[in-house]
């Protein structure tokens, strides 16, 4: 009886639950923070110093298992001819041909940059690691003359980790815990505009209109932990509290448009008017997030992933490993946000009920 | 390789370098402590309410 009526809720906690354990304990994978040089002119033996993260190369250096390369292209490579480790860092040693590097810098999709020149570490005990854009050449184009080396795919890493990106680092972990938010306030909000229009639809019950006030309450709630929460995560990682990137300003303007919304409720002393108007106002209102959130975003540059080059993660990033923990948060939040919803709304219809006993 | 916004060359408080060390997970705390408190400021609002109720409810 009780899991019966109740699965769901068991559900969302242990989600929740579930989200915080794997987002924090799954290792990061082996990283690269630094390379230096960053731009190659020369020709012939190149020395590059990775800064590392999170990784120690040195049994497999000592033991000369170690590969890696700068791939220009979808089939050619430069390989290193050696490495060997210095305190936190590798130095990988290449040989750089004579003459224009082939590198493909066309990109693979809409509003996403090429990868190459793509450096690739491949370590037995450290997994596959990888940088995109790793280097800058002086000299890009066609080039016949050079031998490249054929490239044979790197095996990908065992076990669970997540991918380390720069900039990002450990704080890749807030995908679970800032996204599921703003999924979660779109979800609570379309239930909320759900009811509205069911209660312009049957004004007689407040039952509707209550719900559509607690659904848009936490939906609202949600876009300010997500705002919090992204105003944090951008101070530490774009540089600035605000940074007046366009998701940011578009979902400040949805979050105000909502407060709007309680303001109106607040000022009608008529429940009827107050139930009818604020309905009509919350179908608007939810209306208006969709190109607020979806439209404008993408036809705009912005710091946020899948637009314009930034560093954060696209659809090649969010690897399988993100998703197991993603998924799940994002389903969590939800029905908790469901569960909440529900108890205001009873806490709110109890509160009227008592008033018109009371008269 | 875009590095240029990882920790600012004289990083000035501790509290700072704090947030930019450990490959930044402080960050990550601080977001769930953010979380965690919005959650309980509404159970808390919601149980004030219901106390309220209960109050009338005496009277």
């Amino acid at each position: 009886m009780l899991i019966k009526q109740h699965w769901w809720k068991f559900l969302s906690i242990s989600l929740i639950f579930y989200t915080l354990i794997a987002g924090m304990l799954t290792p990061m994978g082996a990283g690269v923070q630094k390379i230096s040089p960053a731009f190659i002119s020369q020709r012939g033996e190149v020395l590059l110093q990775l800064s590392t993260y999170n990784s120690n190369y040195a049994p497999d250096v000592a033991n000369n298992s170690l590969k890696a390369r700068i791939r220009l292209n979808k089939n050619q490579a430069i390989e290193a001819k050696g490495a060997q480790v210095l305190g936190n860092d590798l130095v990988l040693n290449f040989d750089i041909p004579e003459g224009n590097m082939p590198v493909d810098i066309s990109s693979p999709a809409l509003n996403k940059k090429s990868p190459y020149p793509l450096l690739e570490i491949s370590s037995p005990t450290q997994g596959y690691t990888s940088v995109k854009s790793a280097v800058i050449f002086d000299k890009i184009g066609e080039n016949t003359q050079a031998a490249f080396s054929a490239v044979q795919p790197y095996p990908q890493s065992e076990g669970r980790k997540f991918p380390f990106l720069n900039i990002l680092e450990e704080s890749i972990r807030n995908l679970f815990f800032h996204v599921p938010m703003w999924f979660g306030m779109m979800l609570l909000l379309l239930v909320s505009a759900i009811y509205s229009i069911l209660h312009l639809r049957r004004p007689q019950h407040n039952v509707y209109d209550v719900k559509s006030q607690s659904f848009a309450a936490i939906g609202l709630l949600y876009g300010i932990v997500g705002i919090l929460t992204g105003a944090l995560w951008a101070r530490y990682t774009w540089g600035d509290w605000w940074s007046w990137d366009v998701k940011q300003n578009t979902s400040a303007i949805a979050l105000l448009i909502y407060m709007a919304y309680f303001v109106l409720r607040g000022s009608f002393e008529d429940l009827d008017k107050k139930g009818r108007i604020s309905a009509i106002y919350n179908i608007f209102a939810f209306s208006t997030l969709i190109p607020l959130l979806y439209i404008v975003p993408r036809m705009v540059d912005s710091l946020h992933p899948g637009m314009g080059g930034n560093p954060a993660f696209s659809s090649y990033d969010l690897d399988n490993n993100l998703r197991l923990v993603f998924y799940p948060a994002i389903i969590g939040w939800i029905l908790f946000g469901v569960w909440i919803a529900n108890i205001n709304a009873r806490i709110v219809l109890l509160a009227a009920r008592k008033a018109e006993k009371m008269g | 390789m875009n590095t240029q916004l990882n920790p600012p060359a004289a990083v000035q408080s501790a509290s700072e370098a704090l947030m930019y060390s450990n490959g930044k997970i402080y960050v990550v705390v601080g977001v769930i402590a953010i979380l965690l408190i919005a959650v309980f400021y509404w159970l808390f609002t919601m149980e004030s309410r219901l106390k309220q109720l209960e109050q009338q409810e005496e009277e």
